[in-house]
Parts: C-alpha cells; structure tokens; sequence
C-alpha cells in the first residue's frame, strides 16, 4: 500500500513539476495558428506558465492585451488568472479561469471590470460558452447582449 | 525496525519514480515546438505614400482667383476624375477626346486645379475656366462623381475615443466586396458628411476593403491622414468621396 501511494505521489509530482509548459505553449499557438488567432508574448516558466505583455490578434485584428498572465496546471486542479485585460472597448481588471477534476469538462470563468462582473461557463462537452455579465452599468452591452431572467449574457458556439 | 525499513524502501520507490517520470516527460518535451510564433500586424503600402507632394510644391503656390474668370469656349468638358493626387479631366475638341492631367497644356493653356464641376487653366497671368455645359436633359452622366468635404480632426477624434458615438449613428454590415451602411441616424455626421443608407464601401484611399484587418487598420490609423478618399457604390453609381482633414 505505501509503495503504491509513494509511485502515485511521485508520478503526480513529477508531472506537475517536469511539465513541459512553454513548449505545450508553443503547441497551443500552433493550434490557434490554424484558426487565424495569434498570441504574441513573452513566457517564462516556474511552478506555472508566466505569460508577460501578451497581444491577441484574431483575424489580423489586434483584439485584446493582457499584461500577466499566470498558468497554472496540475491536472486535478488547474488555474488560469489574466490580470489588467485591454479590448478595444473595454478595461478588465482581472478573468479567472479554472478547472477540476471534478467537473473536468466545464471551465468556470469569474471577471471584474469597472462597469461588470463576468461569471459564467466554458462546456468543452457542447463547445459552448455562456458568461453573465452582472451589475452591468454600460448601455452599448446592454444592447448588445442577450438577456434571460438572470440577467445580461453573452453565448457563443465554438 | 522493519518499519523504517519499508518507509526507507517506500521513499526509493517514490525517488526513482519521480526521476524516470521526470526523465520521460523532459525527453517527450523534446518533440514539441521548441520556438514561439510570433505575429506582425498588417502593414499597408498606403502607408509610405501618405506624403502628398503635390501639396508640398504647391504650398506656397497662391491659386489665382476664378471670379469672372473667361471661359474656354472652343474646348468641351466632357468628364472629371478627381482624387487626392491630382486626377485628370476628357476634354473635347474639334470632335477628338483628349486627356489632361494636372500640369497638361492645351494649345498654351495649362489645367493648374481640377474641381468637383469645373476645371482651371492658366496662360501666363490669366485664368480660365472650363464647366460643364449645361444641357436640357435632366439626367447627367459622370464617369465618376467626386465630392470633397472638410472634416475637422477633433470631430474625428472625438469618435475614435467613443465607438459607441459611432455605434448610435450608424451601422454597417460586411458584406461581399465592401462594407454596406445599414443604418445612418439622420442629422448624425455620417449623413451630413455625404453618405446614405444602401452605400456600399469599397475602397477606402485606394485601399479595397477586402478583410476586417485593413478596415481596422485604417480606423487606428486614422488620424495621420490629411485626405480621406472613400469609394462607395450607390445603386448603379460609383462615387467618391473625398474628405479633407484639417
């Protein structure tokens, strides 16, 4: 029995720790190469994968910037936090994104900015994405969004 | 003591595992992408021309006025093409076409400006001008219809800061080979500088308007262009609007 708890811990361990993250970095941007959205930044890795002054361009558009991201993965739980995100519209202070083993399909999302707070759900199971934009303040959103008894959402296929 | 044993057994397994896992993964870690992807953002050639000469050498040039200006009689204007770098006019005479660009003389006189209706020629102090003649018919055939109108840089400032000033007063929707307006708020700017529901926009300084990305291009961009020249398709008509950032 500890012989089997000491190589499932050691085999956890080491995944966690030897994980390549910035080459699986450099696989996932040749993954969203393909779907025309490129992420220009710089990594760096330690317990998480360290993403600094990053730029999203989706369709040759410079959609959004981020200045930090952090990722961190390990596998029974796994976080990512964007800090100070930039649209073209719109100011984020802060998206977080997290997942388990528990739920290992569903992506929870939780934001803030100054006129909304996000919280909503990525299902890779349907390829959907739903988040709530609450408490929201901006007009233009409220126009463009659809809106259900919770409140103001925005819902998307992928 | 046999305890300690099967602990101190316990830990070599955990150690050797982790160092083979450890090995394993880094050397998995060797077939994936070894360099970053990096993306550079559109660059359009209109970019390197937005140096006008022709007004740089005709700054300091002061147009003579064309108040009662004589005419050029034996000469018929019969077409217009203007855009931001000067264009040309079709003139008829003695029943032959002849074009003129900016600088082109004609039997001594010299075409200098070109206007929306009319062209200006000079011979030595003296200015002529060349309108289109006026006929019974109501209906007026231009190869292309030019319009120029001047836009301040604040007011295009003011909706760059604030898209959704530009989202209230007009809508648009992409559609094959431009832009089409959808929408236009009436009495907003975008009536007042010209444009009508149903145009469609093609070209935007000579740039097509084929993808999002030289559309937005143009939009970040916008304020370091002194002339704005905006091809849109209206019913059977091309026209082209141009707009002088002052």
């Amino acid at each position: 029995m500890k012989k089997v708890i000491a190589i499932i811990t050691a085999f956890y361990l080491a995944s966690v720790i030897f994980l390549p993250k910035e080459r699986l970095f450099f696989l996932a941007q040749n993954y969203l190469k393909k779907e025309n959205i490129y992420i220009n930044t710089t990594p760096s890795e330690d317990i998480s994968l360290n993403l600094k002054e990053s730029e999203i361009f989706i369709n040759g558009i410079k959609t959004a910037s981020i200045k930090e991201s952090k990722i961190y993965l390990f596998f029974l739980f796994n976080k990512t936090i964007l800090k100070d995100i930039k649209t073209i519209k719109y100011k984020i202070s802060s998206i977080t994104l997290t997942n388990s083993i528990i739920s290992p399909f569903e992506i929870d999302i939780k934001g803030e900015a100054k006129s909304f707070s996000l919280n909503g759900k990525i299902d890779l199971k349907t390829r959907t994405i739903k988040v709530y934009f609450l408490n929201l303040k901006d007009n233009f959103l409220k126009r463009v969004l659809k809106k259900d008894a919770k409140g103001y959402y925005y819902y998307e296929r992928f | 003591m046999q305890k300690g044993i099967t602990i101190m057994n316990a830990f070599k397994l955990f150690l050797i595992t982790f160092l083979s896992i450890g090995v394993i993964i880094s050397f998995l870690g060797f077939f994936l992408p070894k360099t970053p992807i990096f993306y550079s953002p559109l660059i359009l050639k209109e970019d390197f021309i937005q140096i006008n000469l022709n007004k740089i050498f005709q700054s300091n040039t002061i147009l003579p006025t064309t108040q009662n200006a004589p005419t050029l009689k034996w000469l018929t204007l019969k077409a217009i093409y203007n855009t931001t770098d000067g264009g040309f006019i079709i003139v008829e005479k003695n029943k032959k076409s002849i074009f003129l660009n900016i600088n082109d003389s004609i039997d001594g006189y010299k075409l200098i400006k070109i206007l929306p209706t009319k062209a200006i020629f000079q011979k030595g102090n003296k200015t002529f001008i060349l309108e289109f003649k006026k006929t019974k018919s109501k209906t007026f055939y231009n190869q292309s219809t030019t319009y120029t109108t001047q836009i301040s840089k604040n007011t295009i400032k003011e909706y760059k800061k604030d898209l959704t000033k530009i989202w209230n007063n007009i809508a648009i929707a992409r559609i094959r080979g431009g832009y089409k307006i959808t929408y236009i708020k009436k009495g907003s700017i975008f009536e007042k500088i010209g444009l009508k529901k149903g145009d469609i926009i093609t070209h935007i300084n000579g740039t097509r308007l084929t993808n999002d990305a030289k559309a937005w291009h143009i939009y970040n961009n916008i304020e370091k262009y002194q002339n704005l020249t905006i091809t849109i398709k209206r019913g059977n008509q091309t026209k082209v609007i141009e707009y002088e950032i002052y």
